[in-house]
C-alpha cells in the first residue's frame, strides 16, 4: 500500500460524523409570517433556544436560525427564516418566501387584526413564494400569546378553526412562546403536515383513489391541539 | 460795440446802438445732457450702420471723427463724467434693445456711474433716467443667462461677455433701488415662475428665477426632442436614462464653465441651482414610473427562455445607477440642510421593489455561467499548485460579479442592505449546490466514457476517476469561498452602520443570523460533499463486496482475493490521495471505511443464514483486521464507525469453535453474575484456593433459595421481566414458611471439554430448606495443563432433588483467576468465606446464543441449546 495513504490517514476525521448524522436528515425551510408583534421571533427562539424576552425588538428584515428535530422517527433540520411583519419591511421580506417547504401564518390572540391579516399574509406568501399549486402547499396556522387572560382575548379557538376550514384546513396550534405551550408542537405540526403532503406527491398514481380520504383527515386531525392554558 | 442802426429802404443811419456782445456756452445741464444723448444716438446708430458692427460686438470704441464730436460736445458743454457716464448708459441701453452690444460696455459704466449713485449725486430725473435704462439692461443679461445654452462652450468672448453680465448684475444688485421702480414688471417677464408681486425682488432673486427657468425650459427642450421608442416598459426606462444623462451633461458643463464664474462674480451657486432645479423635475418623472414598473415585474425562471423580463430588469438596475450617480453629484453641489428634502436622496426606496428582482437576475445568469463553466470544463488542474479545475474559478468569479453588483447598488439603507446581504448569500448557497449537482453529473458522465473503454467483461469494476476527484476538490474550493465572499459583500460594515443606525444589540443578533447564514450555507455545500462521496465509495461497494466473499470463502488463506481487495483499494485510494485535498481525502476516507464496514456487516448476516463454516468468519475478521491495519484507524475512527464493533464482535463468535463459543457463553454469564444487584435467586456461599495442581473447594452453605415447588407453573409462562418482579413479590410471601426444597449442588469445570477426564462432584442433598447447610469439601486434582487454563471457571450447579430426577434451580461461577493460590499446608478455616450471587439463565438472546443457534448442523452446538432451554424453562 502507498505510504502516502496512511500519513494522511493519521488526521483526525473526527468532527465530520456530526455533520454526516445532520446530512441525513431531511432539510425544510420554513418561513414565519404574520403581523408584527404577534410574537414570530419569540416563538422561534422558544423553539430553538427554549428562551423568552419579554423586551424583544423587532425584527429588522430576517432573522435565521436552524434546529435538528425528530418527528415520526424521521430526522429533519429545519432551516427557520423569521421575517419582519412590519409593512416597510415587506420588500425585504418577500424574496425570502421561494423555495420554502413550510409557512407558518401567525396571529396574536390578543389582537384581532393580527388574525383578520391572517388572509393578507396567506395571498402574499402565495404571490411570492412561486407555490404551484396553493392548496397542496403546507401551511399551518398559529395563534400566540394564549397566555394573556381571558378577558383580552379577541379571537376564539372556534373562530380561528373556522377560518381554518375555509382556507384549505390548515392544521390550528394555539401557542404561547412565553411559557412555552404547544411550541415544538406546533413546529411538531407542520413538519407533519408537510410529510403527509410529500407523501401524497410522491405517490400521484395513488393519490387520485385516496383522495377523499387524505382531504379528510387532516381536518380532523388538524383541529386544535389542546390548551393547557385555556381555563 | 457800436451798431448803426438801420432800416429797411433807407440809406440813412436812424442812429447807432451800442451793443456788449459775448459767446458763451448755453450752462443748462439737463438740455447738454440731453443734447449729449441725442448726438449719442445718432452717432451710434451712423457708426453701426457705416461700419455694419455685429450683434454683441460694438464695445465702447468709436471711430476718429465721432470720438472728435463727442469729446468736443462735451467739453463745450463742461459735461461731468457721470453725466456723460448716465448718457452712456442710458443710449446705449436703448440702441441695445434694437442692436446689441457688448455687456462689457455696460459693466464698465456701471462701474463708473455706481459711486456717483451711492452718493446720491444725479438729480431724480437722471435717477429715473438711470433705473429705466437698467430695467432695459437687466432684461437683456437675464436674458442671456436664460439662454445660457446657446453659447458656444469654451469660446473667449462668450466667457468675457457672461463675465460682464455678471459683473453688470453685481453691480446692480449693490444699488438700492428706489421704492417707486419696478425692476421686474410682470409683462416683461412673463417667463419668470409665478411670484408674489407684493414682494419685490431684488437682483438675485431675479437671476435665480432665470436660472431655475433656463433649466425648466432646457428640461422640456430635453423632453420634447426626445420620446421613447415603443411603448414597452423598457423604452420608457432607456427614454428615463437618456433625459437624466443629458440633464446630467448639462449640469457637468455648467460645473466645468460656469460654475466658478457665477460664485466669483455674484456669489451664486450656480450648478446646485441647476441642480436642484432638475432634481425636482427627474423625481417627479421617475418615481412614478419606477414604481409602476417595479411593482408589475414578473418573477425570473430560471428555466424559461424569455429574456423580456430580464432585459427589463437590466434596464431598470441602468436607471438605478443614473440615478444614483445623480443623487451623488448632489452631495457634492448641495449643502447639508438641502439634501434632505430632495426626493432624489431617497431614489432607493422607488426601487424597493426591483431589489428582489435583480437578486433573481444575478441568480439566475450565475446558474446560467454555472452550467457553462462545467460545460467547458475539462477537468484538469488550472495549474501546478493547485486542485481544482477550471469550472471552480469560473463559479467563484460568477459569485464575484453578484458581489459586484451588490456594490454597485450600494444600497444606502442599512435594514435594507443587512437583509440582502443575508439573501446573497443564501443565493450563492443555492447556486454552490447547483455547481455541485452539475459537477458530479458530469464526473459521473466523465468517469463512465473513460471506464466503457477500459473495462473488460472479466473483472468490471469502478476505478475511481480523477474527474471524481476534480469534481470534488471544485466543490470544496466553492465551500472555502463562501465565508470570505460573504465579508467582501461588506458584512462587517453593515453591520457597525446597524449598531450605529439602532442599537448595538440588534447589530448584533444580525451578525449573528447572518454568520449563521453563512454557516448553514458552508455547511450545507459540505453535506453535499459527503453526499458525492458516498455516492463515489458506493460505486466501490460491489467489488470490495466480491472480494470479500471470495477472500472469505476459500479456506486456504493463501488465496489472494485479500491481496486483490487490498490491491483495489490501494489504487482507489492513491488517486483520491492524489488528487483530493487533504480534508476531502480524509472524508472520503471515512465513508470508505463506513462502507467497507457496512458491506462486510451485511456479508456476515446474509452469510449466517447460510450456515457458513466458523473458518469462514474468522477468515472474514483477519480480513477486517487487515482492512483496520490497512486504514490506520486509530480510536477515534473506529469508534466513529459504530457498525465496526458489531461486526468484528460478530465476525470474531462466527469465527470461533463451537466449544469456544459455549465457553464465551459461559463467560458472559459470569460477567452478568457480577451484575446482580439483588440475588432473587439466593446465595451460595463457598472456600476455594489451590495447592499447586490441585483444587480444594469447601461448599459451605446456601441461603433463600427460590423453591421451585408449584406455583411456579404459571410464573413460567411470564416473560422473563416480568417473572422476575414476580418472584420476588412470591419469595417475600413464602419466608418464614418452610418449602418443599431438597437441594444438592454439582461442582463442573468449564470449558467442559478441557475437563473431561474430572467427574462432576456433587454434595448431598439437603431437605426441605431454603437455607440449606452443605459443609462439604472436594478435592479436585487437576493436569498443569488444565490449572493453566487461563479463562477456566468452577460453576456451581443448585439442583432441587425431586421425586423422579432433579431440577435445575440456579447457578453461580468462580473464575479459576479469582481462586488463591496457597501454601501446601493452608486449611480452610484460614481462608475467606466466597459469597456468589445465584442466578439463573434467561432466554434473552445474546449474539453467542444466536451463532450457536445457527450451527444447526453442529450436534455440540445443538445440545448445547437445548440443554440451556431447559435450563431456563425448568420450574
Amino acid at each position: 500500500m502507498s505510504g502516502n495513504n496512511s500519513t494522511a490517514m493519521n488526521t483526525n476525521k473526527g468532527s465530520n460524523l456530526q455533520n454526516r448524522n445532520s446530512q441525513r436528515s431531511t432539510l425544510l425551510k420554513v418561513v414565519i409570517l404574520g403581523d408584527g408583534g404577534v410574537g414570530k421571533s419569540c416563538l422561534m427562539n422558544r423553539f430553538v433556544s427554549n428562551h423568552f424576552d419579554e423586551h424583544s425588538f423587532h425584527t429588522i428584515g430576517v432573522e435565521f436560525l436552524n434546529k435538528d428535530i425528530e418527528i415520526n422517527g424521521e430526522g429533519y433540520t429545519l432551516q427557520i427564516w423569521d421575517t419582519a411583519g412590519q409593512e416597510r419591511f415587506k420588500t425585504l421580506r418577500t424574496p425570502f418566501y421561494r423555495g420554502s417547504d413550510i409557512c407558518l401564518l401567525t396571529y396574536a390572540v390578543d389582537d384581532r387584526t393580527s388574525f383578520r391579516n391572517l388572509a393578507l399574509w396567506r395571498s402574499e406568501f402565495l404571490k411570492y413564494a412561486d407555490v404551484q399549486e396553493d392548496s397542496s402547499f403546507p401551511f399551518i396556522v398559529v395563534g400566540n400569546k394564549v397566555d394573556v387572560a381571558e378577558s383580552e382575548k379577541q379571537v376564539s379557538t372556534e373562530e380561528a378553526q373556522a377560518w381554518c376550514l375555509e382556507n384549505g384546513s390548515p392544521p390550528l396550534v394555539e401557542t404561547s412562546a412565553k411559557d412555552a405551550t404547544n411550541v415544538e408542537a406546533a413546529f411538531g405540526a407542520a413538519v407533519d403536515v408537510w410529510a403527509r403532503l410529500e407523501a401524497r406527491l410522491e405517490r400521484p398514481l395513488i393519490e387520485d383513489t385516496v383522495d377523499l380520504s387524505k382531504q379528510q383527515s387532516p381536518h380532523r386531525s388538524s383541529c386544535c391541539m389542546p390548551v393547557s392554558s385555556g381555563e | 460795440m457800436w451798431y448803426a442802426l438801420e432800416k429797411k429802404n433807407k440809406s440813412k443811419r436812424r442812429g447807432v446802438i451800442k451793443l456788449r456782445l459775448a459767446f458763451s456756452a448755453e450752462h443748462n445741464v439737463q438740455v447738454a445732457a440731453q443734447e449729449h444723448r441725442h448726438l449719442l444716438r445718432v452717432l451710434l446708430l451712423h457708426e453701426i450702420e457705416a461700419e455694419k458692427i455685429e450683434k454683441y460686438c460694438w464695445c465702447g470704441r468709436w471711430s476718429g471723427p465721432a470720438e472728435a464730436l463727442i469729446l468736443q460736445h462735451s467739453a463745450q458743454r463742461g459735461l461731468l463724467a457721470r453725466n456723460l457716464a448716465l448718457a452712456q448708459w442710458v443710449e446705449y441701453a436703448r440702441i441695445h434693445q434694437e442692436h446689441p452690444l457688448s455687456f462689457t460696455v455696460f459693466n464698465k459704466l456701471a462701474i463708473d456711474l455706481l459711486r456717483p449713485m451711492d452718493s446720491g449725486l444725479f438729480s431724480a430725473d437722471e435717477t429715473r433716467l438711470f433705473w429705466d435704462a437698467t430695467k432695459k439692461v437687466l432684461y437683456s443679461c437675464l436674458n442671456s443667462i436664460r439662454k445660457i445654452r446657446r453659447l458656444t462652450l469654451g469660446d473667449k468672448n462668450v466667457m468675457m461677455q457672461l463675465s460682464a453680465i455678471l459683473g453688470i448684475l453685481s453691480s446692480i444688485f449693490s444699488l438700492k433701488v428706489p421704492e417707486d421702480i419696478d425692476l421686474f414688471p410682470v409683462k416683461m417677464y412673463s417667463w419668470f415662475p409665478q411670484f408674489d408681486e407684493n414682494v419685490k425682488m431684488d437682483v438675485l432673486q431675479g437671476l435665480e428665477n432665470t436660472v431655475i427657468q433656463s433649466c425648466a425650459e432646457w428640461f422640456d427642450y430635453i423632453v420634447s426632442n426626445n420620446s421613447p421608442e415603443t411603448e414597452s416598459d423598457e423604452d420608457a426606462l432607456r427614454y428615463h436614462i437618456k433625459i437624466i444623462q443629458l440633464i446630467r451633461s448639462d449640469l457637468q458643463k455648467a460645473i466645468e464653465n460656469y460654475d466658478k464664474l457665477f460664485i466669483k462674480k455674484i456669489n451664486i451657486p450656480y450648478a446646485r441651482l441647476l441642480y436642484i432645479a432638475y432634481e425636482k423635475r427627474i423625481s417627479d418623472m421617475c418615481m412614478i414610473i419606477i414604481e409602476d414598473v417595479c411593482a408589475r415585474l414578473k418573477r425570473i425562471e430560471v428555466d424559461s427562455t424569455d429574456n423580456t423580463e430580464l432585459s427589463l430588469g437590466t434596464t431598470l438596475f441602468e436607471l438605478y445607477l443614473t440615478l444614483q450617480r445623480y443623487a451623488i453629484l448632489g452631495q457634492v453641489l448641495c449643502a447639508e440642510g438641502q439634501l434632505e428634502d430632495m426626493k432624489i436622496q431617497k431614489y432607493h426606496e422607488w426601487f424597493r421593489g426591483g431589489v428582489a428582482h435583480w437578486l433573481d437576475i444575478a441568480v439566475y445568469k450565475a446558474l446560467k455561467r454555472i452550467d457553462r463553466a462545467v460545460e467547458i470544463d475539462s477537468l484538469q488542474a488550472v495549474d501546478n499548485s493547485v486542485q481544482y479545475s477550471s469550472s471552480a474559478v469560473d463559479t467563484l468569479t460568477t459569485f464575484y460579479q453578484i458581489k459586484v453588483f451588490w456594490t454597485q447598488l450600494a444600497w444606502p439603507d442599512v435594514e435594507g442592505s443587512y437583509t440582502f446581504i443575508a439573501k446573497i448569500i443564501d443565493d450563492i448557497c443555492k447556486c454552490s449546490i447547483a455547481y455541485a449537482d452539475k459537477m458530479a453529473q458530469k464526473a459521473e458522465l466523465t468517469t463512465e466514457l473513460e471506464q466503457l473503454s477500459q473495462s473488460s467483461v472479466y473483472e468490471k469494476k469502478f476505478t475511481i476517476s480523477t474527474a471524481w476527484c476534480f469534481a470534488i476538490n471544485n466543490i470544496d474550493y466553492i465551500r472555502t469561498s463562501i465565508a470570505p465572499l460573504a465579508k467582501d459583500l461588506g458584512l462587517e460594515e453593515i453591520v457597525e452602520a446597524l449598531g450605529e443606525h439602532k442599537t448595538q444589540e440588534e447589530a448584533d443578533r444580525c451578525r449573528q443570523t447572518l454568520e449563521l447564514i453563512i454557516d448553514n450555507a458552508t455547511d450545507t455545500v459540505k453535506n453535499k460533499i459527503i453526499e458525492l462521496l458516498e455516492v463515489v465509495a458506493n460505486k466501490m461497494a460491489p467489488a470490495m463486496n466480491r472480494y470479500l466473499m471470495e477472500g472469505a470463502e476459500l479456506i486456504d488463506t493463501t488465496s489472494n482475493a485479500m491481496d486483490r481487495l487490498l490491491q483495489y483499494l490501494d489504487s482507489n485510494l492513491t488517486t483520491l490521495h492524489d488528487n483530493l485535498n487533504e480534508d476531502n481525502f480524509n472524508r472520503v476516507l471515512l465513508v470508505i471505511w463506513e462502507i467497507m464496514s457496512e458491506t462486510l456487516y451485511k456479508l456476515v448476516n446474509t452469510n449466517l443464514e447460510k450456515r457458513r463454516p466458523p473458518a469462514f468468519y474468522s477468515n472474514l475478521h483477519r480480513t477486517l483486521h487487515t482492512l483496520i491495519r490497512f486504514f490506520n484507524l486509530g480510536a477515534d475512527e473506529t469508534a466513529n464507525v459504530q457498525v465496526l464493533e458489531k461486526i468484528e464482535h460478530l465476525l470474531k463468535l462466527h469465527g470461533l469453535e463451537t466449544a469456544e463459543l459455549i465457553h464465551r457463553y459461559h463467560q458472559e454469564r459470569l460477567e452478568e453474575q457480577k451484575e446482580i444487584e439483588e440475588p432473587i435467586y439466593g446465595l451460595i456461599t463457598v472456600k476455594a484456593h489451590f495447592i499447586d495442581n490441585l483444587l480444594n473447594i469447601q461448599i459451605l452453605n446456601a441461603r433463600n433459595l427460590h423453591s421451585m415447588d408449584n406455583n411456579g407453573d404459571f410464573i413460567g409462562k411470564l416473560s422473563t421481566l416480568e417473572r422476575k418482579l414476580h418472584s420476588k413479590s412470591k419469595q417475600r410471601l413464602k419466608e418464614g414458611k418452610t418449602s418443599k426444597c431438597d437441594s444438592y449442588v454439582k461442582i463442573k469445570l468449564l470449558p467442559d471439554e478441557k475437563f473431561a477426564d474430572i467427574k462432576a462432584p456433587k454434595t448431598h442433598v439437603q431437605k426441605e430448606t431454603l437455607f440449606p447447610l452443605f459443609d462439604e469439601t472436594f478435592n479436585i486434582s487437576l493436569t498443569p495443563e488444565q490449572r493453566a487454563i487461563e479463562n477456566a471457571i468452577v460453576a456451581f450447579e443448585m439442583k432441587d432433588k425431586d421425586f423422579l430426577r432433579s431440577k435445575f434451580m440456579a447457578e453461580a461461577f468462580l473464575p479459576f483467576s479469582e481462586i488463591p493460590d496457597t501454601e501446601p499446608e493452608t486449611n480452610f478455616p484460614t481462608l475467606e468465606q466466597v459469597h456468589l450471587k445465584l442466578s439463573r439463565p434467561t432466554k434473552k438472546s445474546t449474539d453467542v446464543v444466536r451463532a450457536l443457534e445457527h450451527r444447526k448442523g453442529d450436534t455440540q452446538a445443538m445440545d448445547f441449546i437445548a440443554k440451556l432451554n431447559t435450563k431456563a424453562n425448568s420450574k
